[in-house]
């Protein structure tokens, strides 16, 4: 399968005065993907958003998408993508429909996307309620449903299950995921690391407005988790044993001959321990 | 093209939505309900119409009453009543229906022409009218005509010009000033207060953030400059045409609203980029607002003429002098020029800093 670069940024830089918001941000993003954007508050996340969708200039690098300058060309692209955004900027006296209809009508959407995108989550039969009277879970899907209403190819989700319950952050986790699978890219930021786990394909981790990891969460466990297990005797006592160590090894084999062993449990690194690894701690 | 279509896409948005919140809905209600309010309560025509109810008692026919209208001044309307008993008759004036009843004798008409000197029997009610005194005061000059006699004297009531040295409100007259004072509180409170809450609480709510995704900040600027014209646009028709104020030069009115509202518009777009909330705004408003109406109570007023040259260097001073010139058959100021050249000065001066600082947020 052919795979093509739908985001591409260069030494990406964003200053503030003396405040160095992006420093240095270099990636490459294939269609269809799911990129996450992992690292702490105030470590660059939504800045880098706020470039990739032509919100910011950058002081310097560079940065495209589908091939358009995000500065120069930012007509061409702001047709490609949208964003949902970390708080509910809806128009709360208006109606969920109304909100849509709005989008739609500055994007030139197809008639019955409107209705289209509110049955897609599941908001017809509140189309027509002010959204002040929404639920959490229901204005994060209208600004779901308004994020797709120009049907981009990249899609930008800031925080999108942060305030959400645990079953309508499941349910949004499911409609990202059929997103990609229709091609769409998604580039998401979260502080939820089991969620970036499920979720992307890769991450990249940013600490003081560079890049200082990016690889699939699987291989990034892989490099930065610890690689041992915990054992639980049969007299309750738990030990913590390196599994590339021989003398380890010898050791639960013989308590396993013993008949000692009452659980083992792979110890294996989370994102977590990665994000505290490259991460470090909050600045 | 695009850009007009967002214009007018965002703009139809607000005339939904801003409606709804009650800081924009004052502002717009208030002066339009002050205007109303002087519109209805002072009056500034030369005559009132005065309206006599007058009770008719007679055995025969009688011309008195066409005579009695021919001699009353046009702004006196009389509506008689034909009574059959002269006792219903003295009781309604009794108790203040009529403003005045006539006892007509059988052969009243008659007895004029023959000059024999009839009685006619005039109740006035208990405590006088101010209309019966007018229809009284009409009686000789009616009787007298029905004889055939001439007038002793010929009356010619004319009216004299309003005096030039007046102040503003006197020489306009103090209901079509307080008029335009409340266009003008109509164009300040839609520009200072207003159309920057519809902006500021798009900043605030952040949902400037989604717009600027599908368009340009200017386009949205744009687009609530167009939702304050519309605004004043509405409330000033819906003043000037409940209250009939009469403008005397349509296209100096129109003009010199447009290049207030343009002006004014530009300063509260500008100012709402100081605040952080609408509510915030909606509170330093009421203060931001006096130092910006005021000064179009100043001109033609007896105050200083620093005072006035300086009122006129401001957008409401220059608009209270030709929106006077506007409604006027005479010239009373005579420097609609520069007044002119004051608010297009302003809106210069303004949409440059607008521009500039809108290309700041675009970076």
């Amino acid at each position: 399968m052919r795979v093509s670069t739908i985001i591409e940024t260069s030494h990406l830089a964003r200053t503030y005065g003396s405040i160095h918001a992006v420093r240095d941000v270099s990636l490459a993003i294939n269609q269809g993907e799911i990129f996450g954007l992992l690292g702490h508050n105030g470590a660059g996340k939504t800045t880098t958003i706020r470039m990739l969708t032509g919100r910011t200039r950058p002081t310097r690098g560079s940065a495209t998408v589908a091939g358009y300058d995000v500065v120069t060309a930012i007509e061409q692209v702001r047709p490609l993508i949208n964003l949902v955004f970390e708080d509910a900027n809806l128009y709360e006296r208006l109606s969920g429909w109304d909100n849509l209809a709005l989008f739609a009508r500055l994007y030139q959407a197809p008639p019955g996307r409107v209705g289209e995108l509110l049955d897609l989550v599941d908001l017809t039969e509140a189309a027509k309620r002010a959204v002040k009277k929404y639920s959490t879970g229901m204005k994060q899907r209208l600004l779901i449903a308004r994020a797709l209403v120009n049907s981009p190819r990249v899609l930008f989700l800031d925080e999108p299950t942060r305030g959400l319950d645990p079953t309508s952050a499941r349910d949004l986790r499911t409609l990202i995921r059929n997103l990609a699978a229709t091609g769409t890219t998604v580039f998401l930021t979260t502080h939820y690391m089991n969620e970036a786990d499920e979720l992307c394909d890769r991450v990249a981790f940013l600490k003081a407005g560079a890049i200082v990891a990016l690889d699939s969460p699987r291989e990034l466990k892989l490099q930065f988790g610890q690689q041992t297990a915990r054992v639980l005797l049969e007299n309750r006592q738990e030990t913590d044993i390196n599994l590339r160590s021989p003398d380890d090894a010898a050791r639960l084999r013989e308590w396993m001959a013993q008949g000692l062993v009452r659980t083992i449990h792979s110890q294996e690194g989370t994102l977590e321990d990665v994000f505290i690894n490259v991460a470090g701690a909050a600045e | 093209m695009n850009s007009l279509r967002h214009i007018i896409i965002l703009t139809q948005k607000d005339l939904k939505d801003a409606i709804r919140d009650a800081r924009v809905l004052i502002a717009l209600v208030v002066p339009l309900g002050i205007g109303l309010f002087y519109g209805f309560t002072f009056d500034d025509s030369s005559t009132t119409t005065i309206r006599a109810q007058v009770g008719v008692f007679t055995t025969g026919n009688t011309r008195l009453i066409d005579a009695l209208r021919s001699q009353l001044p046009a702004n006196v309307i009389i509506r008689t009543r034909n009574y059959t008993d002269q006792a219903d008759l003295t009781d309604d004036v009794g108790s203040g229906t009529l403003d005045i009843g006539l006892v007509v004798p059988a052969g009243f008409d008659r007895a004029i022409a023959n000059g024999t000197g009839p009685t006619l029997t005039i109740l006035s009610p208990p405590d006088g009218s101010l209309s019966g005194d007018y229809v009284l005061s009409a009686l000789d000059p009616a009787v007298r005509a029905m004889a055939g006699q001439n007038e002793p004297v010929q009356f010619d009531v004319q009216h004299a010009q309003r005096s030039t040295s007046g102040d503003l409100a006197t020489r306009l007259g103090v209901r079509t000033w307080s008029l335009l004072l409340a266009l003008i509180m109509t164009l300040g409170l839609v520009s200072i207060l207003a159309i920057p809450i519809v902006l500021v609480e798009e900043v605030e709510k952040k949902t400037i953030d989604a717009l600027i995704l599908a368009m340009n900040y200017w386009e949205v600027v744009a687009a609530k400059s167009l939702l304050g014209v519309i605004y004043i646009v509405v409330m000033t028709t819906i003043l000037v045409r409940a209250t009939g104020l009469t403008i005397a030069h349509t296209g100096l009115f129109v003009l010199a609203m447009l290049g207030t509202a343009l002006a004014l518009l530009g300063m509260g777009l500008l100012m709402g980029g100081l605040f952080k909330s609408a509510n915030q705004l909606n509170t330093w408003a009421g203060v931001l607002l006096g130092p910006v109406i005021a000064p179009a109570f100043i001109p033609g007023t007896p105050l200083p003429q620093i005072l006035q040259t300086i009122a006129g260097l401001w957008p409401p001073g220059a608009a209270m002098k030709l929106l006077a010139n506007a409604v006027s058959h005479e010239q009373i100021f005579h420097d609609n020029a520069l007044s002119f050249a004051v608010l297009v000065f302003w809106s210069v001066v303004i949409y440059a800093l607008l521009i500039a600082r809108l290309n700041r947020l675009q970076r």
